[in-house]
């Protein structure tokens, strides 16, 4: 469960760095952004990205993570790429679902662990 | 960076991209489907049953072996993994009087062999098949031609594509600007070129870690000079890193231990590891030895050493030195390259890249007809080079789907007694992809497109519909037996055939964009 979580931060992260740019912020989001906004979601997108290499390691140790972790980055983008000229915005919510899934499939892992 | 490395990294990378493409197509491909080696074999041997147990497994293959060669030499058992539903046992008999006793050739089989079912240790005579290995072997080193020169013609492949990766990474200007940018419905050329970007930069990671450790796979072949130079020759490199078990003498009966303890035994020294080969020397007397080969399948590396046991007492005699950290990094590349430890989640990302780079192959092809479609003096009649590219790259394109696809139907519908069956299911791998180049070539390019990607399409998907009608496989018993992976299988191909008709689809909707007349260049212009 916390592989498919990797999955979907990894997709969650490259939607929020894909948003943050100049060039797609009106295809994904309907407007441009202030300068602190697009900071904030780069930041965000990093950050998910970063999240899924700490799932990857937690779920299969550090060697098979980095593996799992490389592979569902590259995954993830293509999704993201393939979909962009057909549904952007689209593709750009389903980020944000990605991310709330994954932050619930591991609160549910948490959960499961404890009791 | 200065514009002409950059110009002259273009061209290197346009040639050598186009030059090998076909076959790194076919490589791509073959290679792709690899990963589900087990799967493939397993569906193309419909008799067959369900994985089993390790333990069941090597316990059914132990009674057979005890009750059909008592007093052979030795013994083989490769053990099933999860993904498999045989076992192959082989035996070496005593020699015949008179027979010289020659040591076994490496890797040699064993003389003897049997193939029995994971579950029941009952002996299966499932179709004469290559199965999946076909499509394994046929990725590193082609067919119709001897072995080793098969694989010096993947390596030379691969060693362009390496270069293609590298020059294609110099020529792209826009890596990460570009990262996220398709734009199918721009101009051909645009379109091509951006999705020719997208699956080559954001899989580059896979591109450049399967092309490069690919090489690895083979270095001892295409660079042996490391090894002859501190050893000799070759042979003596591996007769030191994998030693052969000294031939022992007989001293006499003594009853052959179970081996099902020793299997725990093993698996206890490593950890949990698996074993892979089991094989015994001598079994039935004093000096039986059973040596343990671990699987790969719980680390990076694909070698995973072994251990020998006392077949007697059960006492672990010897295990395989640790490897040195070359060997250990060679077998780290390798490993990855194989993906044998990648769980069913790893295993799709890897295919997914893995299709991902047969993407960036076609269109790379595609790309190149693209480019100069627009420049051609007569478009109407374009000259001999441009048509032989855009017909072999119709006739592979589709061609190599539907010849894999070919293979399968081949295994369904030849008799099962024709000679030479599984020959003739690989045959029937380039008759179809000849077939389809032949296609290519007698119909106007725009309707070649389409029919050859309809037909691959109506290949692919159909097979399911195939397996049911003339084998004991299909969707709706795989799903009543619970057995995922073979339900999965089906779902795939119609999935994969699905793509190939979109892709049919697209190409019938096409509408070339009309590029208005070239102005007559005005001077002013030329001044400027």
């Amino acid at each position: 469960m916390i592989q498919i979580a990797v999955l979907l931060l990894a997709y969650a992260g490259f939607v929020a760095l894909c948003a943050s740019m100049t060039k797609h912020q009106v295809e994904t989001l309907g407007r441009t952004l202030m300068l602190r906004e697009q900071r904030l979601l780069r930041a965000a997108g990093w950050a998910g990205l970063a999240a899924a290499y700490g799932c990857a390691v937690v779920a299969v140790g550090w060697r098979f993570g980095s593996v799992l972790w490389v592979a569902a980055i590259m995954v993830a983008g293509l999704a993201l790429t393939l979909n962009m000229p057909y549904r952007p915005r689209g593709a750009a919510r389903a980020g944000g679902v990605a991310a709330l899934t994954a932050v619930g499939l591991l609160l549910l892992v948490k959960v499961l662990v404890l009791a | 960076m200065n514009g002409a490395f950059r110009q002259s990294m273009s061209w290197l990378h346009t040639w050598t991209g186009l030059l090998f493409g076909w076959i790194l197509l076919a490589m791509f491909l073959t290679g792709t489907a690899s990963y589900f080696r087990p799967e493939i074999t397993r569906w193309m041997q419909p008799e067959t049953g369900k994985p089993a147990s390790v333990s069941t497994a090597v316990a059914g293959a132990e009674a057979y072996l005890r009750k059909v060669a008592p007093n052979a030499r030795s013994w083989s058992i490769s053990v099933p993994d999860a993904r498999q539903s045989t076992v192959l046992v082989s035996w070496r008999p005593q020699p015949k009087p008179g027979e010289a006793d020659k040591p076994r050739r490496r890797g040699g089989r064993l003389g003897e062999q049997a193939v029995l079912d994971a579950g029941s240790g009952q002996i299966v005579k499932p179709r004469e098949t290559r199965g999946g290995e076909f499509f394994y072997r046929v990725h590193f080193q082609m067919h119709y031609m001897p072995v080793i020169l098969g694989r010096w013609v993947a390596g030379l492949c691969a060693m362009f594509m390496l270069v293609a990766i590298v020059s294609g990474v110099i020529t792209h200007k826009r890596i990460f600007k570009d990262i996220f940018t398709f734009r199918p419905k721009k101009a051909a050329q645009r379109a091509w070129l951006d999705a020719h970007n997208l699956t080559a930069v954001l899989a580059l990671p896979f591109h450049a870690m399967i092309t490069y450790t690919g090489l690895v796979t083979l270095m001892s072949l295409y660079m042996p000079w490391g090894m002859v130079a501190n050893y000799g020759s070759t042979e003596a490199y591996f007769d030191a890193v994998f030693p052969r078990a000294e031939a022992v003498r007989r001293q006499g009966p003594a009853p052959l231990i179970p081996l099902g303890p020793v299997m725990a035994k093993a698996s206890e020294v490593w950890g949990g590891g698996r074993p892979w080969i089991v094989s015994v020397t001598n079994p039935g007397d004093r000096s039986a030895r059973i040596e343990v080969t671990r699987h790969s399948g719980d680390q990076l590396s694909n070698l995973g050493g072994s251990l020998t046991f006392d077949g007697v007492t059960g006492r672990l005699l010897t295990r395989e030195p640790d490897m040195g950290p070359g060997r250990r990094t060679a077998a780290v590349m390798y490993g990855l390259h194989m993906g044998r430890y990648a769980d069913p989640l790893l295993r799709w990302l890897y295919f997914s890249c893995g299709l991902a780079g047969s993407a960036m192959v076609a269109t790379g092809l595609i790309l190149w007809t693209a480019a100069r479609r627009q420049k051609l003096p007569d478009p109407d009649r374009p000259h001999f080079g441009f048509r032989l590219v855009e017909r072999l790259n119709i006739g592979t394109v589709a061609g190599v789907p539907a010849g894999m696809a070919a293979v399968l139907w081949a295994n369904r519908l030849l008799p099962l007694d024709l000679a030479e069956r599984a020959a003739w299911e690989v045959h029937g791998f380039f008759i179809a992809w000849g077939l389809f180049i032949a296609w290519a070539v007698v119909r106007p390019a725009r309707k070649a497109w389409v029919e050859t990607l309809a037909a691959a399409a109506f290949l692919v998907a159909a097979l399911p519909l195939v397996s049911a009608l003339t084998s004991r496989r299909n969707l709706v018993r795989s799903l009543a037996d619970g057995d995922w992976a073979m339900a999965v299988f089906d779902v795939t191909l119609v999935a994969l055939g699905a793509t190939l008709a979109f892709c049919a689809l697209k190409a019938k909707r096409y509408k070339p964009t009309v590029k208005p007349k070239r102005k007559a260049v005005q001077p002013v212009e030329v001044a400027a």
